[in-house]
């Protein structure tokens, strides 16, 4: 998700090639793979095929399926998010289990170390990747693995991954009916975005290290319209610059616990109550770290504090970047991605509350379940012919498995 | 510690910064987090000449006078907020000084006082100077105050060109008041304003990331407070080691080469800075990362509100920007990528003192005291501070003096279009340097001419000298920081010598020599009008344009004429000029065209911009003037109001007129009857600015229905107006006295001009 998304010439060539594969791999080899390397997270995603049907499934895919999922850990940095696995997913005539990986995108190296351990290589050679790594790694891929990278465009693998999960996951995609920052107990409301629920337009969001902001109006008519530099990256850097904390995770539990009061000026600091010719709230940020610049304060300030306040301005920004895009596109609904937004309940709650406060309940602002793995899932997808992948979703079993589903969530949910 | 912003340091308060406190009528305050800034209104006591005029006893022609003049002031200090009481404490001293006069005045209604200090501040402004405070809305006073320079100051606005050397490139697209902008105030927060006109603004949005959050984050990163120290250690770092850049991401070559973008476009602000890199950071890098962070998002916020509002020009103020290039620059880029070049960003010279001008603007409006501000004020470019865009110097002092209220030429044909000066010495350096060695190298010969001029003056000498010392200074600064006083041009220069001699106490060093000149002069006038009537009037108009032509070599300014005049004194006359001009063709030669236009007498009333005294007046003008009112045309004759070389005053022009009549009939007749019209046009300066003239010269144009324009002499129609374009015939004459500017236009010295632009072409072209 980076700025440099923006050059859609890329696209054209990616369907050159996606044409040119889809009559040589009309169903490709196993493993089937997919994988976003972003400038922070490298997304990995991975189809187990249930094992009734996989008679064909060779000895060394069967290594690589038990080494991926009967670990939850990889080397030092990598992770399996098991609370998004979804099983019993039909893909391309298959059922199986759609796994969600991720490690550090500066662990590449020894991800290709691992990857030429288990011989992936002579399973396959090359790897739906999208994302920039994608072409910054291309050439360690080659030399170090002898694997070709199909290199795809990021913001369509984004789009082609949220509309399948939406339609095959009921509750994928959500909204805070009664949004408040200070709650954490706001009601999470399914939302149904489907193609066949009108789902066009909307805005999509995806906070990566970077934020990207695509107007999306139909299933092949997008543009990315804007998008900024203060992102998951800027909100991480910082917090670690600040409170000396080292993990996202450390970021985001340290601002859970801070009060950004402390740090932030309000327009209360500033006119001793609302500013009532503006009408704007004494209790609105009138300047982020408004207050640093006192030594005292300074002082009075802890690490949870500095990490809540750059949580909080990071957020409203993105807010409110994207509600001018959406109001000056006309558009209503405006959907978050991106794992900026992974275990970050606060955040969701400011986006949510942020879009209906500033837009007067006339913007909806919408969250999905696997935030950070729809490029990687896009990719997943984009190893058949789009027409095709179509065809493999619309079997009989699907209403079965989204209500599989919907009973996995709720009662993760409780 | 504020060298960077060049603010008043307490030793420095005094009667010298703060200038004509005993007489100050009105103050304003605006206190901010670090700096504050004061105006108040005085009255300022000039040396002024008075023309008197009496036939029957004067030996002279007439008789000029210095005396003493009050005028209104408006003066602008900037000081450190922690120095308020003492400054209070000093103004009430003052005050008190002047019989206590000043304090009662003072006290007779409220003070008006604006900023984020307005609150905090407030008992200890009442209880020290026993005056009621009146806070005053940040935003409302913005806007008055940026609504005031805009109008008052031109050359008020500038965009930063980072292709331009410097680069700043001034503007005036706002000053009309017409398309609604985008005013970004960018304080600890940051409000967006859509600003309609002077007074009709709404807050449309605005942000929480602004210099409160480079201030805040900035100290916690470097562990200093001092705003200017963190600007200062910014500008020391590089943002790559800090920010993932495209590059970063996608590997340097495949960014440009497959997605053609730049490989340096941030991608992720801070980045870099996660502890997975395992890095340190130093603070230069991380300040200058936090710099361009918050000055791009605010960029692109106000790109996106503008857009919305269909801005097409943003205006960026408040104290986060003063006047660093490099937030400038980010600013701008941020505008700049995200609109493709649609919306333009600008900023302001005075930026600093907006809040304060509007919160005086504001109390005289609620005093029902608004008349205080008619009339123009123009900029005192001898006393002001310089304005110094690449050192993160705001201006420290600032002085408007009231001018007579001055209005745009009525006869221009594209107002927005106009651009007085035809050479931009900011940017042309080559320029820059000739002009700046000419003008220094006149010190001297000025210096003694303003001595000489007030022959019964003992101070005459030592005033001669601050003359010296204070146009010198403007040498050194201009030379330095060639932006330092807005847009650098010969008008600015001349501009800042006549405010020099005017602050030194030397009103006008010429009034004797063009009193002498219009004397001589004058005894000729009758044997020439005498000799153009014995010529075939086919040969007439040719022969008047060549008399103007050869009356405009009497110019004191130049220096090649200079050198002249004193060799030759009374030998050099009228013909002995003629005789310097460049035999025909001319440079640029349309006097067929012209001939034969004024013969076909289409006209119904002229105006014709004089220039210099004597012969240029009174043997060159004047017959032509003649001419055309023997032909039944009106004619406006328009001269400065005030003193500037040896160019002639109205106030000197009546005076001579009222003496031609007496030996000229028809020149008494066309007085009396309003065929010849005597008008002031509200400058002071050897060139002219049509976008202020006096409100006497535009109204004379509309009722006499002007339909011929003419402008004679280098300082007007070659240093100025040579490329203006006007909605009737116009006619330019010059003769250039000076050799780089002959080189400049292709010709040698006293090359001519004599340009005759019909109306149609001038619409056409």
């Amino acid at each position: 998700a980076t700025i440099a998304a923006m050059a859609s010439r890329q696209l054209s060539e990616t369907k050159l090639r996606r044409r040119s594969m889809s009559t040589s791999y009309r169903l490709p080899p196993l493993p089937w793979f997919g994988m976003d390397i972003g400038g922070t997270l490298t997304k990995l995603v991975y189809f187990e095929p249930s094992l009734d049907n996989a008679e064909e499934e060779r000895e060394k895919v069967a290594h690589i399926r038990k080494y991926l999922t009967s670990n939850v850990a990889y080397g030092t940095t990598g992770l399996r998010d098991v609370y998004l696995e979804m099983p019993n997913v039909s893909f391309l005539g298959r059922s199986g289990t759609l796994h969600f990986i991720r490690f550090p995108t500066c662990s590449m190296s020894i991800f290709i170390d691992m990857a030429k351990d288990k011989n992936l290589k002579d399973l396959a050679d090359m790897i739906c990747a999208t994302g920039g790594g994608a072409y910054k790694f291309e050439s360690d891929f080659q030399s170090r693995l002898g694997m070709s990278l199909l290199k795809l465009d990021e913001l369509e693998c984004l789009l082609n991954g949220l509309i399948f999960l939406a339609e095959r996951h009921p509750l994928e995609c959500y909204y805070l009916p009664e949004p408040d920052p200070s709650r954490s107990d706001c009601v999470r409301q399914p939302y149904s975005l489907t193609r066949q629920s009108d789902c066009y337009p909307f805005l999509a969001v995806n906070i990566g290290s970077g934020v990207s902001i695509i107007a999306v109006r139909g299933p092949r008519d997008w543009n990315r319209v804007s998008g900024t530099s203060l992102g998951g990256g800027t909100f991480l850097g910082l917090c670690c610059l600040l409170t000396g904390c080292e993990t996202f995770e450390d970021a985001i539990a340290l601002a859970e616990r801070g009060d950004s009061n402390k740090v932030d000026k309000l327009v209360m600091d500033i006119y001793g109550g609302d500013y009532e010719l503006f009408g704007l709230r004494g209790d609105l940020v009138a300047s982020s770290f408004g207050h640093m610049m006192s030594v005292d304060k300074r002082a009075e300030a802890k690490p949870e504090d500095l990490a809540r306040a750059t949580l909080v301005m990071l957020t409203n920004n993105i807010g409110s970047i994207a509600r001018m895009c959406a109001s000056t596109q006309g558009i209503d609904r405006v959907i978050f991605t991106g794992n900026f937004l992974r275990c970050n309940e606060l955040s969701v709650r400011l986006l949510a509350h942020a879009m209906d406060y500033w837009s007067r309940g006339s913007i909806k602002a919408l969250f999905v379940q696997h935030e950070g793995y729809l490029g990687a899932l896009g990719s997943l997808m984009e190893l058949v012919d789009p027409d095709s992948i179509n065809n493999a979703y619309c079997t009989s079993e699907s209403a079965q498995t989204a209500s599989d589903d919907s009973q996995k969530m709720s009662s993760q949910n409780e | 510690t504020s060298e960077y912003c060049s603010s008043i340091a307490i030793s420095e308060l005094s009667a010298d910064v703060l200038r004509d406190l005993p007489t100050a009528q009105r103050f304003a305050l605006d206190i901010g987090g670090s700096l504050s800034k004061i105006v108040y209104q005085s009255k300022r006591k000039w040396r002024k000449t008075f023309v008197v005029y009496d036939e029957n006893t004067d030996s002279h022609l007439y008789s000029t006078q210095e005396l003493e003049k009050e005028a209104d002031c408006l003066h602008f200090i900037k000081f450190e907020t922690r120095l308020l009481e003492n400054c209070l404490d000093f103004i009430y001293d003052n005050l008190k000084g002047s019989d206590g006069r000043g304090l009662e005045i003072l006290r007779n209604s409220p003070l008006r006082v604006t900023g984020g200090g307005a609150h905090k501040y407030r008992l200890a402004i009442e209880a020290k100077l026993g005056c009621v405070v009146e806070k005053e809305d940040e935003m409302t006073c913005l806007v008055r105050g940026c609504a005031f320079m805009l109008k008052h100051i031109p050359g008020e606005l500038f965009s930063y060109e980072h292709d331009s050397s410097p680069p700043c490139c001034f503007a005036d697209e706002l000053s009309d008041g017409g398309e609604p902008f985008l005013l970004v105030n960018i304080g600890s927060g940051v409000s967006m304003l859509k600003v309609e006109n002077e007074t009709t603004f709404t807050r449309i949005g605005g942000t929480s990331l602004g210099g409160g959050t480079f201030w805040g984050l900035g100290s916690l990163l470097a562990g200093t407070s001092d705003f200017d120290e963190l600007l200062e250690i910014a500008s020391q770092g590089d943002h790559r080691n800090v920010d993932m850049l495209v590059g970063d991401i996608y590997g340097s070559e495949s960014a440009s080469s497959v997605h053609g973008l730049s490989a340096d476009i941030i991608a992720s602000s801070f980045g870099k800075a996660s502890k997975a890199d395992c890095k340190e950071f130093s603070k230069p890098d991380l300040l200058r990362s936090l710099l361009i962070t918050v000055s791009n998002n605010i960029g692109q916020l106000a790109f996106l509100y503008a857009s919305r509002h269909q801005l097409r020009r943003i205006v960026f103020a408040g104290f986060f920007i003063r006047g660093h290039l490099l937030t400038m620059r980010t600013l701008t880029y941020g505008v700049n990528f995200w609109s493709q070049g649609s919306v333009k960003a600008y900023f302001l010279r005075h930026e600093g003192y907006l809040g304060a001008i509007g919160a005086f603007v504001r109390g005289l409006e609620k005093d029902r005291r608004i008349g205080v501000l008619t009339g123009s004020w123009a900029e005192n470019l001898c006393t002001s501070s310089s304005f110094d865009v690449g050192s993160w110097q705001g201006m420290a002092a600032l002085e408007l003096d009231k001018r007579k209220e001055l209005t745009d030429f009525p006869l221009l044909r594209d107002r927005l279009d106009y651009a007085p000066d035809t050479w931009d010495l900011s940017q042309d350096l080559s320029a820059r340097e000739y002009w700046l060695n000419c003008f220094e190298a006149s010190i001297d010969r000025h210096q003694q001419r303003a001595v000489l001029s007030q022959p019964d003056s003992p101070s005459a000498m030592e005033r001669g000298e601050a003359f010296r010392l204070a146009y010198q200074n403007f040498f050194k600064e201009a030379r330095a920081n060639p932006v330092a006083f807005g847009q650098l041009t010969v008008r600015r220069i001349l501009d800042v010598q006549e405010h020099c001699l005017r602050e030194s106490g030397f009103p006008d060093p010429f009034w004797e020599l063009k009193r002498e000149e219009n004397e001589v002069a004058l005894g000729g006038l009758q044997s020439r009008l005498s000799h153009l009537a014995s010529l075939p009037s086919a040969d007439l108009p040719a022969a008047l344009i060549r008399g103007l032509l050869g009356g405009n070599v009497f110019d004191w300014g130049a220096g090649r004429v200079a050198e002249l005049l004193a060799e030759r004194g009374k030998q050099f006359g009228l013909n002995e000029a003629m005789e310097q001009l460049q035999p025909r063709p001319w440079l640029v030669d349309d006097l067929d065209a012209w001939t034969s236009r004024l013969k076909a007498g289409v006209y119904t009333c002229a105006i014709v911009f004089v220039d210099n005294s004597g012969c240029d007046l009174l043997l060159g003008v004047l017959p032509f003037a003649i001419d055309l009112l023997d032909r039944g045309v009106k004619v406006i004759l328009a001269a400065n109001h005030g003193p500037a070389l040896n160019d002639v005053t109205i106030f000197e022009l009546r005076a001579l007129i009222r003496r031609v009549g007496s030996f000229v009939p028809r020149v008494a007749d066309a007085l009396s009857s309003g065929r010849l019209l005597l008008a002031g046009t509200g400058s002071s300066s050897p060139c002219l600015d049509l976008r202020y003239v006096s409100v006497e010269v535009a109204d004379a144009c509309r009722q006499e229905q002007v339909d011929l324009v003419v402008i004679e002499g280098m300082g007007r129609a070659v240093h100025t107006n040579l490329y203006a374009k006007f909605s009737c015939d116009c006619l330019k004459l010059a003769v250039l006295k000076n050799a780089w500017l002959a080189d400049r236009l292709g010709g040698d010295l006293f090359s001519v001009i004599c340009s005759f632009e019909p109306a149609a072409a001038a619409a056409v072209s």
